[in-house]
This record gives C-alpha cells, sequence and structure tokens, in this order.
C-alpha cells in the first residue's frame, strides 16, 4: 500500500500516471480520497477513470486526512497491491432490486476476512436500504468502513470515484483481501431517557412519544443548556445536542439534526419509526474520550501498518482548532491517511452494518 | 447486568414486536424481523428454521452468505435435532454466543452475538421471540388460508363458468323448494334480470300461480317419492309475455346419507324446435297441396319424402319413391345425358340448380320438367339434404318447339322472297336492258318516220316498264323491312355535288336554273346512310326535273341541332306546275300519279310513296307545300350525326377513290358475261369514240388488268368464275396499273346490299342495268 497527498494542480496527472504506471508498480487498485476544494474536470475525470485497467473506489469528502493532518486542499492517492471487486449501486426502487443486484455481483465472494469499502453520496437517502441488503449477504464477516461523500454545501455533484467515471446519488463498494481491524465511537453521551420515535419518514423525525418532535427536542435542549433555542443558528445550537438510537451492548448510533421545519427535525441520516432515541451531550473531553476508544478499539494483537481514519466533519466544526488533538488521538504516529465525512460508514465485526453521525471510525491495516 | 441495560432491552424488544407487527406476509416478518434482531440486539447472525417431520429446514439465514453452511450438519442443527427444545437454549459456539428460541409449530429462531447475554434478558426476549412464532404461525395459516380460498373462489368460478355456459337451464331447490342455485339459462327462462330475483324464492314468487302450482307439485313428487321426472314439457311465460316451452327434467338431491335435501331441475327451452316443427308442418302441408312435384332426399340424394304433387305427376307413391334415387327412377332414354351428369355433379359439389330435362312417368308417358333443386342446411350451415321442385313444362316445350318451326318456316319464306326480288331484278331487267339499249341503237340508224315513231314509243314504253320495275322493287324492299339504314360517315359535300351536277346535265337543254344552296355552316362530314339520302333526293330532284318545265330547281340544306339532336334539313324547291290541295292528301300513296297533262305522266306513282317511307325508315319526316302553277317545295328532315365541320375533312378517308376528279376518258375495260350486254355497251362506246377492251369474267378482267391501265373498269357483278366484286377485291389489293382506276359496278340487281358492298369492297360508283346511253355519259362525266 502505498500512499500520497497531492495538491490540487497535481492531483489528475498523478492519478493518470498512477493509473497508467499500475501494473508496472504491482497496483492492483486505487483507493482515491478527495478534498471539496480538488478542482475536478469531471469529463476528463470521467474519461480517465473508463479508461483505467484497474478498480478504482473512492470519493470527495469535506477534508482528507494525511499523516496527522486534515487538509481541505488537494487528495490522496492510495495505490493497493491488494485486487478489488467493486461495483456501483444506483437502481434504489426496492430492497428486492438491491439485493438481486448485490447476489449478482458479489454473491459468490467469501467475505471472511475481507474489508469492505463504502462510499455513499451523503445526500442519497436509500443509503439504509443498502446497508441493510449488503449486511444480510454478508453479514459480519468482513469488516467495513467508509463515508458520506460530498461537501458542506450539501450541493448535489458527482462526488463519487468510480470505474464508470464520477457518479451521484450512488453508492460504490469495494471488497479486497485486506487484513483491517475496526473501531468506532464517538463519545456522546444520553441526557434524557429514551424516547419513542412515534412518526418518522427517512431522515425526517416528526413525532417523540407522539408530541411534535421540535416542541420535545427544544424543550429538552433549552432545559439542559439552560438556554433560550436559538432557530436562527440552528446548527449552532444542535451541534452539542445530537440525538442517539439505542442499541444493545453498544453506544447509541448518533443521529445528527442539521434542520428543522413544521416542527419536524431532519437528521444527516435515517431514524426508524418504532425505534427509541436519546437527546445525547458531548464536549471535547468526551469527544476525544470517543477518539480514544476508537484508536484502542481497532487494537488487535496484529502489527498497525497503516491507518485508515474516518471522522465526522461536523466533529471538527465543533472541536474547532482542538480537532488536531482528536488526529492526534487517532493516529498518534502520523501514519494514516482518510476523510473528515458526512457520515461515517462502519461494522466493527460484531454488530449491524450502520452509518454513524458525529463519529470517529479507525481502520487498523495490519497488510502491506 | 446493569438497569440501563435492562431499561434498552425493553426498548428494543418493544421496537422488534412493533417490527413484526408491522409486517404483513410470512416472508416479510421473517426478513425484516431478523434484519431488526440482529441491528438491535447486536447479533452477528439470526436463523430461522423449521423441523417438519425430522427434516430441518433453513426459512432464512443473515447474512445470507451464510446459508449453505447453515445445513443439517451445523452443530446447532444438531443440537435442535438431539434435543427437545421447549424455551430456549444457550451454547458457545465459535467464540461466540448461540441462543436457540422455541418459537412453536416445531419452529426454531437462532442467533449469535459476541456478547453473552444473561439469562434474565433470555427470559425477557422469549415472550417476544413467542409473538414471533405467533406472527409467523398466524400469517403462514393466512396466507395458506387464502390460497385455499383462492383455490376455492377459482373451482367455484370455474363451475359457475360451465353452469353459466350450458344452453340448459340448471337450478338447485332445497326441501322448501325455494331455489338455491340459478345458472344463466335458467334465469334467462324465468325471465330474471339477476340470480337475486330468484334466490331464495319459490316458484309461487317468480311464475303465475297456475303455473308455479304445477311445479311444485311435479318438486313435491320428486322429494316424496326420490323418483326423477323426465324430459317433462312446460310451458311458461318469459318476461316479453310470450309462451316458451321447456323440457324440464327433475332429480332429488341427496346427500352423503342418502336423505334428499332438495331438487336439481334441468330445463331445455324448446320453443324454438316446437315452432320450427309447426313451420314444417305447415311447410308440409303447402308442398303437399302444390301441383308441382317436391322431392327432398338426404345428402346422398336418396328420396326422404315427396309431396301429392310429385305422385300426380310422375305416378309413384311416396312407398315407391322413398330410400330411391329419383334419377334412377325416373329418367330414361329421352333424357338428356349431359343434363343428367351437371345434375349429379351439383349435388354432389352442394350446389344449387336449374335443368331441363325429359323424365317419364310410371306408365312410359315422357314428359318434359324442370327441375329447381337447393341444398338444406342445418343451423351450422352444413348440408343435410336437397329439396327439388319439378313443373311439367311439356306443353311449355312443345310451344317452343312450334314456335322455332314457324320461325324456321318463315325464314325460308323470307329467304325466298329474297331470291325472288333479286332474281326478278336480275332476270326482268336484263332483258330489259337489252331492249332499252337496242332501241337507243335503233333510233341511230335510218328510219322512215314510221319506224321512228314506234321506236319512240317503244323506247318510252320500256323505260317506263324499268322505272315502274325498280319502283316496285324499291317499295317492296322498304314495305317488307328489309331496308336497314346504316349510319356510316360520309362526305355530304360531295354527295351533293354529284347531285347538282347530274340535275344540272338532266335540265341541259331546258329553260330551268339548277340551284344548290348550302349553308355556310354546313358540315362537310356526317354520319347517315349515304345511299338512302341520295335516292331521296334523286327523287325528289327527279320529280322537280319533271314537272318543272321553266324557272329553276332549288336543292337548299342545312343542318340544326335541337334538343341535343342533329338534324338535316334539306328542301327541293321548283317553280314547275304545282299540285292541288286535293292531290297533296294523296301525294304519298302508291300509284297516284296526279296532275291533267298525260304528258306529265312520266312515273310509276310509287316515287313519292318510296321517299316517304325510306325517310320514316331513317325516323324523319317530310312535308310539303305547293301552290298550282307556282311551284312545289318538298322538305324533309333526318336525324344525323355531325362528325366533323366545314371544311375540316380529311377526304382522303371517306371519298371514294377518283370521285369528284375529271378525267379523260380514253380506253374503258369491260367486264360483261352477257353476250347481249356486250354487244349494247360495246356500240354505245363506239358511238361515243371510246376505245374498250371486254373480258367475259372476272378471272379474265383481273388478268387483262394488269396487263395495262386503263381510264376506267365498267364492273358487272354477277358473273362466272369470279364475280365483280372478288375481281374488284383483287385488283384493289395487287400490284397492278389499274389499282386506283375508277371501277362503276354494273348490275341488274336492284338490292341496295349489293350497292353497298360494291362501295365496300372498293368500287368508285355504281349503274343499274339497264342503263341509257345518257346514263352512262353521265356518270362518265362524274369521273
Amino acid at each position: 500500500m502505498n500512499k500520497t497527498y497531492l495538491k490540487n494542480d497535481s492531483f489528475f496527472d498523478a492519478l493518470q500516471n498512477n493509473i497508467e504506471a499500475a501494473k508496472d508498480n504491482a497496483t492492483n487498485s486505487l483507493l482515491v480520497l478527495s478534498s471539496a476544494n480538488q478542482a475536478v474536470d469531471t469529463e476528463k475525470m470521467n474519461a480517465l477513470l473508463k479508461s483505467s485497467s484497474i478498480p478504482v473506489i473512492g470519493g470527495i469528502f469535506p477534508e482528507v486526512i494525511f499523516e496527522g493532518k486534515s487538509y481541505d486542499q488537494g487528495s490522496i492517492i492510495i495505490d493497493m497491491e491488494q485486487e478489488m471487486k467493486t461495483l456501483v449501486i444506483d437502481d434504489f426502487s426496492s430492497n428486492e432490486a438491491v439485493e438481486a443486484l448485490l447476489e449478482k455481483h458479489l454473491g459468490e465472494l467469501d467475505p471472511n476476512g475481507k474489508t469492505v469499502f463504502v462510499f455513499a453520496d451523503a445526500l442519497l437517502d436509500k443509503k439504509a436500504m443498502v446497508f441493510e441488503e449488503l449486511y444480510n449477504l454478508f453479514g459480519t464477516l468482513p469488516r467495513y468502513i467508509g463515508g458520506g461523500a460530498g461537501t458542506l454545501e450539501f450541493n448535489s455533484f458527482p462526488c463519487l470515484y468510480t470505474n464508470r467515471g464520477m457518479a451521484e446519488g450512488s453508492i460504490t463498494i469495494g471488497i479486497c483481501d485486506l487484513d483491517t481491524s475496526v473501531g468506532v465511537a464517538h463519545g456522546w453521551e444520553p441526557i434524557t431517557e429514551p424516547l419513542k420515535v412515534t412518526k418518522a419518514e427517512g431522515n425526517k423525525i416528526i413525532t417523540l412519544n407522539w408530541k411534535p418532535a421540535m416542541q420535545v427536542y427544544q424543550e429538552i435542549v433549552e432545559k439542559h443548556s439552560g438556554q433560550p433555542f436559538d432557530y436562527d443558528n440552528f446548527f449552532d445550537t444542535t451541534k452539542s445536542y445530537p440525538f442517539g438510537v439505542s442499541k444493545l451492548d453498544s453506544e447509541k448510533i448518533v443521529r445528527d439534526p442539521y434542520m428543522t421545519e413544521n416542527d419536524m427535525i431532519f437528521t444527516l441520516d435515517t431514524i426508524e419509526e418504532g425505534s427509541h432515541v436519546s437527546v445525547l451531550y458531548g464536549n471535547t473531553e468526551s469527544l476525544l474520550d470517543g477518539a480514544s476508544k476508537a484508536r484502542s478499539r481497532a487494537e488487535s494483537s496484529k502489527e498497525i501498518k497503516n491507518l485508515f481514519l474516518i471522522d465526522c466533519i461536523s466533529r471538527v466544526l465543533y472541536m474547532g482548532e482542538e480537532f488536531s488533538a482528536e488526529l492526534n488521538k487517532l493516529d498518534a504516529q502520523n501514519i494514516g491517511f482518510g476523510a473528515l465525512t458526512l457520515g461515517e460508514i462502519a461494522n466493527n465485526g460484531d454488530s449491524f452494518l450502520e452509518v454513524y453521525n458525529k463519529t470517529a471510525v479507525v481502520c487498523a491495516i495490519h497488510d502491506n | 447486568m446493569t438497569t440501563r441495560h435492562k431499561n434498552i432491552l425493553s426498548e428494543i424488544l418493544l421496537e422488534i414486536t412493533l417490527v413484526i407487527a408491522n409486517q404483513n406476509t410470512y416472508d416479510k416478518i421473517v426478513k425484516k424481523t431478523l434484519a431488526a434482531w440482529l441491528r438491535r440486539l447486536n447479533c452477528t447472525v439470526g436463523a430461522l428454521i423449521s423441523n417438519e417431520h425430522g427434516k430441518i429446514i433453513v426459512q432464512n439465514v443473515i447474512p445470507t452468505f451464510l446459508r449453505s453452511k447453515f445445513s443439517e450438519h451445523h452443530p446447532l442443527i444438531n443440537a435442535i435435532k438431539d434435543k427437545k427444545i421447549e424455551v430456549f437454549e444457550s451454547y458457545k459456539f465459535e467464540g461466540q454466543n448461540a441462543y436457540v428460541f422455541y418459537l412453536g409449530q416445531e419452529r426454531y429462531f437462532i442467533f449469535l452475538r459476541k456478547n453473552e447475554l444473561s439469562e434474565e434478558q433470555c427470559n425477557e426476549i422469549f415472550p417476544v421471540t413467542q409473538f414471533f412464532g405467533k406472527s409467523l404461525d398466524n400469517a403462514f395459516e393466512r396466507e395458506k388460508r387464502i390460497k385455499v380460498e383462492r383455490e376455492l373462489s377459482k373451482e367455484r368460478r370455474l363451475l359457475r363458468t360451465v353452469l353459466d355456459s350450458l344452453p340448459e337451464a340448471i337450478y338447485l331447490k332445497d326441501t322448501s323448494l325455494k331455489k338455491i342455485l340459478s345458472n344463466h339459462a335458467d334465469i334467462k327462462n324465468i325471465g330474471a334480470a339477476t340470480e337475486e330475483e330468484v334466490l331464495n324464492k319459490t316458484d309461487l314468487e317468480v311464475f303465475p300461480k297456475d303455473i308455479a302450482q304445477a311445479f311444485i307439485e311435479d318438486d313435491q313428487y320428486v322429494l316424496k317419492t326420490g323418483q326423477p321426472i323426465l324430459n317433462k314439457t312446460e310451458q311458461i311465460v318469459n318476461n316479453e309475455g310470450r309462451n316458451e316451452w321447456l323440457s324440464t327434467s327433475k332429480y332429488p338431491l341427496k346427500d352423503d346419507d342418502g336423505t334428499i335435501i332438495g331438487i336439481v331441475g334441468t330445463g331445455r327451452n324448446i320453443t324454438d324446435q316446437l315452432e320450427a316443427e309447426e313451420q314444417i308442418k305447415r311447410l308440409s302441408l303447402v308442398a303437399s297441396q302444390t301441383t308441382n312435384g317436391v322431392i327432398i332426399t338426404d345428402v346422398r340424394g336418396y328420396v326422404e319424402w315427396i309431396n301429392d304433387g310429385f305422385t300426380r305427376l310422375t305416378e309413384y307413391t311416396f312407398e315407391e319413391m322413398v330410400g330411391k334415387k329419383p334419377g334412377e327412377i325416373l329418367q330414361g332414354p329421352q333424357s338428356d345425358e349431359d343434363v343428367t351428369k351437371r345434375m349429379g355433379i351439383a349435388i354432389k359439389n352442394g350446389k344449387s340448380f336449374e335443368e331441363e330435362i325429359i323424365n317419364y312417368k310410371k306408365d312410359g308417358t315422357p314428359y318434359f320438367i324442370k327441375i329447381s333443386c337447393n341444398p338444406l342446411r342445418d343451423e351450422e350451415g352444413n348440408i343435410n339434404g336437397f329439396m327439388a321442385i319439378e313443373s311439367d313444362i311439356t306443353e311449355k316445350v312443345e310451344n317452343e318447339k312450334a314456335l322455332i318451326e314457324a320461325k324456321q318456316i318463315a325464314e325460308k319464306a323470307k329467304d325466298a322472297e329474297k331470291l325472288f326480288l333479286a332474281n326478278m331484278s336480275h332476270e326482268i331487267r336484263t332483258p330489259l336492258n337489252a331492249i332499252i339499249g337496242m332501241t337507243s341503237l335503233l333510233k341511230d340508224t335510218k328510219l322512215d318516220a314510221e319506224q321512228t315513231d314506234y321506236t319512240i314509243n317503244l323506247e318510252q314504253s320500256s323505260k317506263f316498264l324499268l322505272s315502274l320495275i325498280t319502283d316496285i322493287l324499291d317499295l317492296a324492299k322498304v314495305e317488307s323491312g328489309k331496308v336497314e339504314p346504316k349510319f356510316e360517315p360520309f362526305d355530304l359535300d360531295i354527295l351533293l355535288q354529284n347531285l347538282y351536277s347530274t340535275f344540272l346535265l338532266k335540265a341541259n337543254g331546258k329553260p330551268v336554273k339548277v340551284i344548290l344552296e348550302k349553308s355556310d355552316e354546313l358540315p362537310s362530314i356526317i354520319k347517315g346512310d349515304e345511299l338512302l339520302i341520295q335516292q331521296i333526293l334523286n327523287n325528289l330532284l327527279s320529280n322537280a326535273e319533271k314537272f318543272t318545265p321553266e324557272g329553276s330547281i332549288t336543292l337548299n340544306v342545312h343542318t340544326y341541332e335541337e334538343d341535343g339532336q342533329s338534324w338535316l334539313k334539306c328542301a327541293v324547291i321548283d317553280t314547275g306546275i304545282g299540285i292541288s290541295d286535293e292531290d297533296q292528301s294523296k301525294l304519298f300513296q302508291k300509284f297516284n300519279q296526279f296532275g291533267t297533262d298525260e304528258n306529265n305522266k312520266k312515273g310509276s306513282g310509287l316515287g313519292l310513296c318510296i321517299t316517304k317511307e325510306l325517310i320514316e325508315v331513317m325516323e324523319g319526316t317530310i312535308s310539303v307545300k305547293s301552290t298550282i302553277n307556282k311551284g312545289s317545295t318538298f322538305s324533309f328532315v333526318l336525324p344525323i350525326e355531325i362528325i366533323e365541320a366545314k371544311n375540316t375533312s380529311d377526304q382522303r378517308v371517306f371519298k371514294k377513290i377518283n370521285q369528284g376528279v375529271k378525267y379523260s376518258i380514253d380506253h374503258i375495260l369491260i367486264a360483261e358475261d352477257n353476250l347481249m350486254n356486250q354487244k349494247y355497251i360495246s356500240r354505245l362506246l363506239q358511238k361515243l369514240n371510246i376505245k374498250f377492251t371486254i373480258a367475259n369474267n372476272g378471272k379474265e378482267v383481273v388478268a387483262l388488268a394488269k396487263e395495262k391501265e386503263y381510264s376506267l373498269i365498267l364492273m358487272d357483278l354477277q358473273m362466272p368464275e369470279m364475280d365483280g366484286y372478288e375481281a374488284t377485291i383483287e385488283i384493289r389489293n395487287s400490284k397492278n396499273p389499274n389499282k386506283y382506276t375508277p371501277i362503276i359496278a354494273l348490275t341488274a340487281s336492284a338490292l341496295v346490299e349489293q350497292r353497298k358492298r360494291a362501295f365496300e369492297v372498293g368500287m368508285s360508283d355504281f349503274l343499274s342495268k339497264p342503263f341509257t346511253p345518257d346514263q352512262l355519259k353521265e356518270k362518265f362525266s362524274l369521273m
């Protein structure tokens, strides 16, 4: 595995070189992570990606992480000697359609000991359908890691690197024989009893405990912060108070609220009707603690040769300059690479494949 | 185990319960619930298996990738087989904790997780697994029931479709005689619109009381005796108030124990059948009464039925005819075999036919019949027999025969008459020609006064006789309808010019001016009978010439159009002696000669009569205006067709060869077999100082024509070896110097047909024998 950070202007040529020289360099697949400010000429990039003889997978994220630092410019190219089987999913008409597609392309693969890279357009609201079917197929047998692509402008654009070219509104999956361990943690703690999600549609919570969701949420936040709810700065007001979906023997799955309308609350990823959520609260200390947990959960007896870090961009926004401390917790040796994402996709090998918000994911890579 | 965990587990179990409850099919419950269990209970594997009579069926596994591994040999499944689990069991399996929950109905729910669950947690989970199992049972039962109901409903629909498709009415009645089933045909028979109008009702509620009562009595008989009633004809009144008839059968409906629980009824509507039978009866009556013979055979032609008319006609009885082929009995030696064959083929092919043939009665008398035979078809249109109507046409055939014979006799008579006329014409004219000719020649010899007087009388009498014969023949032809006008295009200009020239010559020496007046628009070519028109004008102009001692004779000709028809109007105006009013009324009668002056009686008295007849033959009319001593005007109109307007005619087409062209007569070739005529013509030409060569028949004339060019050929029509027509055709169509030489036909025959034929074969003019020297000179002048 060979990783390179490239500035904006040298990225395309470098990628072209890497693709063209792949066979000579014993590169069998490419992982590409770009920051939001990486200018990409979609037409040229499409031609390049389509011409590639080796699988390419990756995306454009708000920022990238390279050897202990985060960058809002440039891209990272990771040459991998592992062969990879990739698949782009863009038909979300039904669970059955996704199931059939996965079965057709990946059904014959033995997922044992493998690592599955999953990158999704963050604005796609059918992510959960794909993860459910992917998990139904492979279960906990492989490790999963990936994240939501896009930028903080939440604009729709081709944000995924695939061998079909740049893709949007899709999910790209790559399976390779890479020995990894995954740790997931966030450090947010519940400040309420579980609230029943009595009505929800996709990523829209309509009622909690049979009451308008925003009213319930506002009351809790105001009570905890001692401040009147500031609707004008919804993101700032809510960044300390995400929702957590309950799960047995595991940290809660964080759902990040980002807007309200008609007393409904919109979260970055779906919350199922009938599930129970708590309002969570965190501070820098607890979040750093979460990062440490993520790192330690990725530890195993095996040697760590590289680190693939997926961390939530909202943790950067929350911690500000103190985020470097988080990076230090995640990768003290500054050996890793990764992305600050809009939703973190991971499974640590003993639970359901989830998309998380406000969460740190560490994937320790034991192979070269 | 912490309180927090307990609370979370409760929440999660509640959520899973909701997930289960929200699914509506067995498959969805399985799939969604397994996923929810795995997700919320943090499990690595979830499976639903069932033990069906010792056989383990894996219903679902998540992840599905493991399905193949979750076989009967999987250690966990073996554990289930070995041990009867009634609540739940936990096992250690490949470093994980496996939990097996019994769901009831031999179903097991297995999940694996890394963290161990306490017994308390398992106990808390158990009721939800039971709810899971119950829901599966319910869904399974529901789906099974739905499947069965669908099957039943399908069967019911099928049965109903079959029942409703049957043309026979079928119904069921219970023991209280209420209808519990009624198919379409039954509903229709009753006159109801829907089944609801019939069901749960007795016949008393549906039919008029008297009819219903009869039905009920039958029903009660079946219920009481257990005996069916078969094919009973019942009358009902349909919803249009019309009587209909049913052939009804009723059977007892029995349950498994043989107890009568109702009645099954069937009813076939036989109204059409009965009406058809009635109609057949009526038709049979009609057929039996008709005087014509009627036979009905089967499809192979064997007699099935005959009527009385047939027996009257043939004397054969029904018993004698039935099962036999009519032809074999009725036809005999005089029967036309071709007709018999045609009839056989038509029957074989199922076709209708009409033929006339001689048949024989039983006593051997032949008779003529006309047979009209048509195939009989069944409702599907298939031929199932034939019906023949035979009418005796013996009398008709005999009448026709007599008619044909009469016609033949008449035609023979007509031919004889025609031959007589032609012969008379030829036989009388030929000697007369000689008489006239010789008289003319005699006049030129030295005669004393007495001889001269005798000669003049002889000449006048013979001329009169010729004119009389000519007129009698013409009139006879017209009256016998022999004159059939032929409407063909001809050049009116040339006709008029020729007439004008002729009468200019005739009037020569008399103080009479001959004038031809033609309107400016007079067409050149018209369609009409040229010869007849010429004859009419000739007659009128001759009359005028005869009766006009001085002054003028004007021929005025013009055409006009009336009601889309073109007409030719000719007027011959003279300044002659005129005709009294009294004479005018008798003018067109036969043998009517008028005028007081004996010298003026120059004709047969038939000329105007013939003229009128000829005009009328052409659908024209003639009129006269006359004043004594001032003159007369004879006008006639004839329908014509204008072909070409003035001066646009292509005269090459219509002009006869050399017509209208002045020829200098140098050397004439004469074809004439009669020696007297040869002599006469020879003398005449010698006197006129014209060279001539005589040929005795057609062959000779053709041979001579090939040798040198003549100025003119005079051609007798009736000659031995080769007649004048053939000779002309030969001359006109072979390479010789006389191809375009004028040929004048000479014949004693007065028939118009001969003149026409002469022109058709290419002759230029026509001169009737006997002709006078002046007539011959006149022809020369026209050449």
